[in-house]
């Protein structure tokens, strides 16, 4: 069968600049002005339509190969369009269906479960969501304790859910939520654990938006009342999703890393400084040239090991530094924006500050969650301490 | 002085690269003992290491071909001095084979031919004095004075902070009223007193009063560019050659402190096995990587600036601002992570911690250069 749209050319024949051109004119033509860089992250409904377009275009999953319905792009090309789309501000829809699940059924798929899974990701009808964390489970996520086990209902084999997902981002604006649950409670915990494929418009699913310090909701709790699922939900073998999940960094992690959004920081601080006068007050260039080098050499780094990938090698853990460095330069900046504000950092909202309008506030609180998420900038910390300095354990 | 001083040629780039810092490993490896006895007995400059330098051909690593060099540019110059700074050798690269041979290429004429091929072959060693009193960025052209005195020309003013402070010439800016000029001196010149101060590291530079000194005009470089905007660029890339070196001794103390946590034992276990330890060696260690990728771009930069005096600014300014904090911090957190031993003269973290130290405020501190790069490279608001 056919996976989505044919590409209407080959794009790794096309020369880097040629290619950027093509990339770069589609999203200024296309993209809506007024959601360019939003403050937060956007619902569904206002990107809707923006995703279909990409959709229609066979533009939504960039990395996938041809056969399956992507674009195919190899690391060079693929950096670029990733580069155009942070330079034109465009917000990312909750991607997860390209990002992970198309991988992961690419991989350890049947093809049964890639003709049902993947046409519907391709024509952004199924919106995924990640059930990982748990209340017990953040940083330690193998001591999960959802349950999944074995049940015949009404002749149709399956499994039968029970459990809590917390952190879940945007599942109230999911159609589907990939979950790791338990499935053997009786051997070590990373080898109980198994990876499902789950609808969540059933009985038994019940969703609870998480309300954040701005006042938005961005994350939720999900909960699982004996919601039964078919045999294949499950991806790969049973007990194995921990393997499963872990297979699943590949390119994402450099993602992670790139300098736009501390660059994007940097404008919105000297404005901040402009509008509060204190744009050339020796004190505050001082400071704001350490940030500058700090994302400068973020950037250095970055382009090192994006030119691995070019190379077709394989990341080593050492990129867990650009997880680390991107995320906490973005909060001392968050941090000096916040102090050349003065009042008007204090006040919620859009705040006028000399005829212009910032939200400081807000800019400050977005830096908070990553230093939290995708592997707390602590837990990276161990794995470099452990798999780069080769540090001992006792 | 062709564009390959820069970027080092074309195609065999890498592979010439390679050999360099193969060579340079083999060469210079850490060896405590010998860094404090050099330190100790000959301020830092061991003759018979400095003519071994010359037979390598590093000192004449920068000027192209036609001027008796090797013309492997500032790329190799960099790994030469990483591995200098890793095996703590204090000879002065930098300040010769960098600083003062590419003031030298940029001069015509004999007297400044034949001091370039002496420099190059170790026989003679060139110190330039560029810097002002307070210190800073910008070479200081108007701190010694020249007139004509008949058919000779009289210098007087002072310079501080020049190295090396064993050189047999000094290369000295003066102004003469309307213009900047470049002068040869030699070190035994009437008029010219030479006072020493130590370093952090052992190493001595130079304070130097002219008083009435007297040259013949052939003691004057014919330099084919402004004098100040030849000293601008030579002090660009002796800045990021000093961060090389720099580079070099920050990862000599990372992995002594790496290998201390991983061997000393407290409360029956090895402390590298504490998570705060932990934490703090992988803080050092992104800090030298922050360093090392500072370093590739600024590398990357000079060999694409056609000489441009911002562009190599910036490439120095980015790499040294980051060099200097990273490595005072790292020096100051492997002390920490060692304990007692690490204040220790004895122990060979110290003679790290002290050339960083050196190294830290010379050609710019952190805090010159992040001003000097927040002015070159303004944030646009979007």
């Amino acid at each position: 069968m056919r996976f989505g749209v044919e590409q209407e050319r080959d794009w790794n024949a096309l020369g880097d600049e040629a290619f950027r051109a093509i990339v770069r004119g589609e999203f200024e033509r296309h993209y809506p002005g007024e959601l360019r860089y939003p403050a937060h992250r956007l619902r569904w409904g206002q990107l809707r339509e923006w995703v279909m377009h990409t959709a229609a275009k066979g533009w939504i999953a960039p990395a996938w190969p041809r056969e399956f319905g992507g674009m195919g792009l190899g690391p060079a090309k693929l950096l670029i369009f990733l580069e155009e789309q942070e330079r034109w501000g465009i917000a990312r829809y909750q991607d997860h269906g390209v990002l992970m699940i198309g991988p992961l059924l690419m991989r350890y798929g049947t093809p049964a479960q890639r003709e049902r899974y993947l046409p519907p990701i391709l024509a952004a009808q199924h919106i995924w969501c990640q059930g990982y964390s748990e209340p017990e489970a953040g940083s330690d996520l193998a001591s999960l304790r959802t349950t999944a086990v074995r049940r015949s209902v009404n002749g149709r084999e399956g499994f039968v859910i029970n459990g809590q997902k917390i952190w879940t981002t945007m599942a109230h604006d999911s159609t589907h939520i990939f979950v790791l649950a338990r499935t053997d409670p009786n051997v070590k915990k990373q080898q109980g654990i198994s990876f499902f494929l789950v609808e969540l418009d059933q009985p038994g699913i019940r969703v609870r938006p998480i309300r954040d310090l701005t006042g938005h909701e961005e994350f939720a709790e999900v909960f699982f009342d004996e919601v039964f699922v078919e045999q294949d939900s499950l991806v790969g073998e049973l007990n194995q999703g921990w393997t499963v999940a872990k297979s699943l960094l590949g390119f994402e992690r450099i993602s992670l890393g790139s300098p736009k959004f501390c660059e994007y920081g940097l404008q919105q601080l000297v404005q901040v400084a402009r509008l509060a006068g204190v744009n050339s007050d020796p004190a505050f260039l001082d400071r704001l040239a350490e940030l500058q080098l700090d994302v400068a050499h973020l950037g250095d780094a970055y382009l090192g090991f994006a030119e691995t990938l070019i190379r077709g090698q394989a990341l080593g853990p050492e990129v867990s530094l650009l997880k680390i460095w991107s995320t906490e330069t973005f909060q001392r900046i968050a941090d000096l924006a916040m102090e050349v504000a003065g009042p008007f950092g204090g006040l919620t909202g859009p705040v006028e500050m000399s005829n212009e309008h910032v939200d400081v506030l807000a800019f400050w609180h977005k830096a908070r969650p990553a230093t939290i998420y995708g592997g707390s900038n602590e837990i990276q910390r161990n794995i470099l301490a452990r798999q780069v300095l080769n540090l001992p354990s006792e | 002085m062709s564009m390959d001083v820069m970027h080092g040629g074309a195609d065999t780039a890498d592979e010439m690269l390679r050999m360099i810092a193969s060579a340079a490993e083999a060469f210079a490896q850490p060896d405590a003992d010998r860094s404090r006895r050099s330190r100790d007995d000959q301020q830092g400059f061991d003759p018979a290491v400095w003519e071994a330098m010359a037979q390598q051909g590093w000192l004449a690593i920068m000027p192209d071909e036609e001027q008796g060099g090797l013309g492997l540019g500032l790329p190799a110059a960099a790994a030469i001095a990483e591995r200098l700074g890793y095996s703590a050798y204090f000879e002065p690269f930098v300040d010769v084979a960098v600083m003062s041979i590419y003031c030298l290429s940029l001069c015509n004429g004999e007297t400044a031919e034949i001091l370039r091929r002496q420099v190059m072959a170790g026989e003679q060693l060139a110190a330039v004095a560029w810097q002002a009193e307070a210190g800073g960025l910008e070479p200081a052209i108007q701190t010694i004075q020249a007139r004509r005195a008949g058919d000779k020309w009289q210098l007087s003013g002072n310079c501080r902070h020049v190295a090396p402070a064993q050189a047999t010439t000094f290369i000295v800016a003066a102004h003469d009223g309307e213009g900047v000029r470049l002068f040869a001196i030699g070190r035994d010149t009437g008029g010219l007193t030479v006072d020493v101060e130590a370093g952090a590291d052992g190493v001595n530079r130079a304070k130097l009063a002219l008083a009435d000194l007297l040259l013949p005009s052939s003691a004057e470089l014919d330099c084919e560019i402004p004098v100040s905007v030849a000293l601008d660029q030579a002090v660009s890339l002796a800045t990021v050659v000093c961060a090389a070196e720099m580079l070099g001794a920050m990862r000599r103390a990372l992995d002594l402190t790496v290998e201390y946590l991983g061997v000393r034992k407290q409360f029956g276990r090895r402390i590298g096995s504490f998570q705060v330890l932990q934490h703090r060696a992988v803080d050092m260690w992104m800090q030298k990587e922050l360093t090392a990728s500072a370093l590739r771009v600024a590398l990357a930069q000079a060999a694409n600036s056609d000489a441009d005096a911002t562009a190599l600014q910036r490439a120095a300014s980015s790499v040294k601002a980051r060099a200097s904090q990273a490595g005072r911090h790292l020096a100051g957190q492997a002390i920490q992570l060692h304990g007692a031993i690490g204040i220790t003269d004895e122990y060979e973290l110290g003679i790290y911690v002290n050339r960083i130290l050196a190294l830290a405020s010379r050609f710019g501190t952190a805090t010159e250069h992040r001003r000097r790069f927040g002015q070159l490279v303004p944030v646009q608001e979007r």
